[in-house]
């Protein structure tokens, strides 16, 4: 045995061993593995266990993947082996009420067809002519379906979620009714400014997935029976009668969740087109807010110096700092209420402020709310803003907290107690209204969070933040499914360095103070000499006293100093978080080579020193 | 265990003995930083985590580690110390696991004194430190392997040169086995189980998933048998060589 161990058939049964042994492990020894990540990404959560846990008739799933057709393709092939294991994962805590079918559809298969069939996407390869399905369809005992069309890479941070979304919507047959009344161009149409189709917003495409939607009209005398959530997006055309209507709703026991805004830059009916008037963007709730315990002023915005948002403002361009768009950071937020603690990031566009009216009967619970340095400014500043960075000039917090969304809970009456036109409330007051309210509609517009890709004319949304993530946790919350909140939103987000971002902020503030006093300086020089060249005698027009003379000189140079100056601060903004990093490179690459080169020159000084001695 | 423990310090006081190891250590931080600031365009990336840090390892290791594992065994056997360790009344694998021990810690110490980049990264953001540990044990894990197939290669040959680049060679063929680049010449006739596990042989791969800071079991186990594997492989070539 040693001797055929020792000889070079040993070498070969050795590596053969290797190959059988990692074939082996990676068949036998899935699951085993420890999630070290801080969000545990890679571990199926509570909600998922939960939602696992809970179904009542056997669900059917089948993982679609061509395995043949995708033998050139590792990434893929990696991926498609994960999603199987967390199949695998999904069935086992399911404790057999969930059964999974993995098929590779080959070309002219039966199985190609029931992919076909269940409305997968195939990718054509282009190399074999092949196709690549890579997907997953599911059945309920009502032969109910849903599917994920294609699984894409750059999605696997919310591979978990998807899969736990199909699962609920297929083990919870009665999808929650949603009642939509929306001022906002939401749905898509066509763009009355340039006649461009619009596409629907994502974040429409993403709760019909989850949700029944109704569109009601805005002038409606009653909200129906089977509404359970009531969701109004800038309901600024809701007549006196759906006002109404809505207040009956609530007092009655339905959930409302109502995005307004003081200043809807998506707005794109006819009176918000008209130049100048900032209040045809904006939206309240008439006197329901004020019943409810709400105080809101619909011509004010709130800016936030700590929160703004860098924006771009062309190519070529220095970025400048929008302080009425916020990225609302964890300290912002609610980190207890479901809707927000698990949100990461979250921007709004000039949102309003919330206030709750002292003595009110409600309970008024903030869940985002601006930081010390905001104040508020008239919408109308927005309706003519050309740079966003003019808003910094002038610019005094009031070091006070503006809320922008707010839950609102507790006894209420109506804000109809005579009636309306002749019709009696049915209810004047209520022991616990459900409200949500939130001071921005424009959070919701796909530019304030997600990009979106075609993909083999496929929209593959790729949020960059939680804006969506927040509609649908709060539609969740009311509806009464909170389990896949929990298991939204473990996506990988970004980690910003915070130290740079708060030396960009100092250095913009002393940009800005810098460069208002130089402008100044600038202005009353150019002012001075153009006094100076307008007090000459005409007819002496060319010949000027040398005091005059010199006079002119020492204006021009100092103008040429002032600008130089404000050149040089203009280049400075950005001088600290170059230094910084230069500073980070000397020592990640020189320090420790520098210490241990000092060390070994000592210890060989030592050493030769002691030989001599 | 005695013997294996003497072989271990013995070796690794040989390391730091000659400015070599020294040398070895400040390329490697050197290297390992530049890439990470100028390639990998770390700080202008202002993002939190270690991903350019470690992407370009199993490029560094490629060179750098077959230049400490070239000297393991190539060296005792041109200066004929090798003869000399033979009659020492010490088991082959002793001496096998010792050298490779020795020159995985020295490799170890080098990638500890890499700590700056953990501090930085810290200092400017929150990283998720928990895939920046996973992502330190794979990378040590990646030098293992190439350390061990190094190992191998050195007690081929007498000659150092001729054992770093067949070392690189080799280590190369175990980067790009998961890509289309060694793929292509098995497609069209291997059968697709073999082409999976050809695939799964990739250090890139197995190190790619561990650095996103999921431990798997069989990613742990895949470094540990291919590191027992190449270094049972060093000591049958030795024996095998013996007369040589």
């Amino acid at each position: 045995m040693k001797r055929l161990m020792y000889s070079g058939t040993g070498l070969l049964v050795l590596l053969l061993a290797f190959l059988a042994f990692n074939m082996a492990s990676s068949v036998l020894l899935t699951g085993a593995r420890l999630d070290l990540t801080e969000q545990k990404l890679y571990t199926i959560s509570d909600g998922t266990r939960q939602i696992l846990r809970d179904i009542d008739e056997p669900i059917t799933l089948y993982f679609f993947f061509s395995d043949r057709a995708s033998k050139d393709m590792v990434m893929l092939r990696n991926y498609a082996r994960r999603v199987e294991e967390m199949l695998k994962e999904y069935e086992r805590v399911a404790g057999g009420k969930l059964r999974l079918q993995i098929i590779d559809p080959q070309p002219f298969s039966e199985a190609e067809d029931r992919a076909a069939e269940f409305g997968l996407q195939a990718i054509p390869l282009s190399q074999t002519g092949d196709k690549l399905y890579f997907g997953l369809a599911g059945t309920n005992s009502l032969a109910q379906r849903e599917i994920i069309p294609f699984f894409t890479l750059e999605q696997e941070g919310l591979l978990e979620y998807e899969l736990s979304r199909l699962v609920n919507s297929l083990s919870q047959p009665e999808k929650p009714q949603i009642g939509l009344i929306s001022g906002l161009p939401i749905g898509g149409g066509m763009n009355p400014m340039s006649g461009q189709p619009m596409p629907p917003w994502t974040v429409l495409e993403q709760i019909r997935q989850l949700f029944t939607i109704q569109s009601l009209e805005p002038d409606l005398d009653e909200i129906p029976e089977d509404i359970e959530v009531l969701l109004l997006i800038h309901p600024k055309s809701l007549t006196e009668s759906a006002l109404f209507a809505v207040d009956q709703f609530v007092l009655r026991g339905g959930r409302l969740l109502s995005f307004i805004d003081p200043y809807a830059e998506m707005d794109i009916s006819t009176d918000a087109m008209i130049e100048g008037m900032a209040d045809g963007r904006a939206s309240d709730l008439g006197p329901l807010l004020a019943a409810w315990g709400v105080d809101y002023d619909l011509e004010k915005v709130v800016v936030d110096t700590r929160l703004g948002m860098s924006v771009s403002r062309g190519q070529g361009q220095l970025p400048a700092r929008h302080i009425g768009w916020l990225e609302l950071e964890q300290a912002q937020r609610d980190s207890e209420d479901t809707v927000t603690a698990p949100l990461q990031l979250l921007t709004i566009a000039t949102g309003g402020a919330l206030k709750p009216i002292e003595g009110a009967s409600t309970r008024f619970m903030p869940l985002l709310s601006s930081t010390a340095s905001s104040a508020l400014v008239d919408s109308s500043r927005f309706a003519t803003l050309q740079d966003p960075e003019a808003l910094l000039n002038g610019f005094q917090a009031d070091e006070q907290i503006y809320h922008f969304a707010a839950r609102l809970q507790g006894p209420a009456s109506t804000a109809y107690p005579q009636g309306l036109e002749g019709r009696e409330p049915v209810l004047t007051e209520a022991d616990n209204i459900n409200v949500l309210l939130v001071a921005d509609t424009d959070l919701l517009s796909d530019r304030m969070w997600v990009q979106v890709q075609d993909f083999f004319g496929q929209r593959i949304p790729q949020p960059w933040a939680d804006n969506g993530g927040f509609l649908i946790n709060a539609l969740d919350n009311l509806s009464g499914s909170e389990a896949l909140i929990s298991v939204r939103s473990r996506g990988d987000f970004s980690r910003p360095f915070t130290v740079v971002q708060d030396l960009q902020r100092k250095a913009e503030r002393r940009f800005r103070a810098s460069e208002q006093r130089l402008q100044q300086q600038l202005a009353e020089t150019e002012r001075r000499l153009a006094e100076l060249q307008q007090n000459q005698d005409p007819t002496q027009l060319t010949e000027l006293s040398s005091e005059q003379q010199e006079a002119i000189q020492r204006f021009l140079d100092d103008k040429l100093e002032i600008r130089k100056q404000l050149r040089d601060v203009r280049f400075q903004l950005n001088a600290d978080i170059e230094r910084l990093g230069n500073w980070l490179k000397v020592i990640n690459i020189g320090l420790v080579p520098l210490l241990l080169s000092l060390g070994m020159l000592g210890w060989w000084l030592i050493g030769r020193w002691r030989r001599k001695a | 265990m005695n013997n294996l423990s003497v072989i271990f310090k013995r070796e690794l006081g040989s390391y730091f003995a000659t400015p070599l190891a020294f040398i070895f250590i400040v390329i490697f931080l050197v290297l390992s930083a530049v890439f990470t600031f100028y390639l990998g365009g770390f700080y202008e990336s202002g993002q939190a985590d270690l991903v350019p840090f470690f992407n370009f390892h199993p490029w560094l290791y490629l060179f750098l580690v077959p230049a400490v594992a070239m000297r393991l065994w190539a060296e005792e056997r041109k200066s004929g110390t090798i003869e000399l360790l033979m009659t020492l009344p010490v088991s082959r694998a002793d001496m096998v696991l010792g050298k490779f021990l020795a020159a995985w810690v020295f490799i170890g110490i080098a990638l500890l004194l890499t700590f700056p980049i953990i501090i930085t990264v810290n200092y400017l953001g929150s990283p998720d430190n928990g895939a920046i540990f996973t992502g330190y044990l794979g990378s040590w894990l990646l030098a293992g392997g190439y350390l061990a197939i190094g190992s191998c290669i050195s007690a081929l040959t007498k000659n150092q040169v001729i054992a770093f680049i067949v070392s690189v060679v080799v280590c190369f063929i175990f980067i790009v086995s998961g890509f289309p680049l060694l793929l292509d010449l098995f497609s069209g006739w291997a059968p697709q189980w073999l082409l999976d596990a050809i695939a799964s042989l990739s250090f890139l791969i197995r190190f790619d998933a561990i650095s996103k800071g999921v431990l798997d079991l069989r990613d742990l186990l895949y470094f540990i048998s291919l590191m027992a594997v190449w270094l049972l492989a060093t000591a049958i070539v030795i024996d095998l060589k013996k007369a040589d």
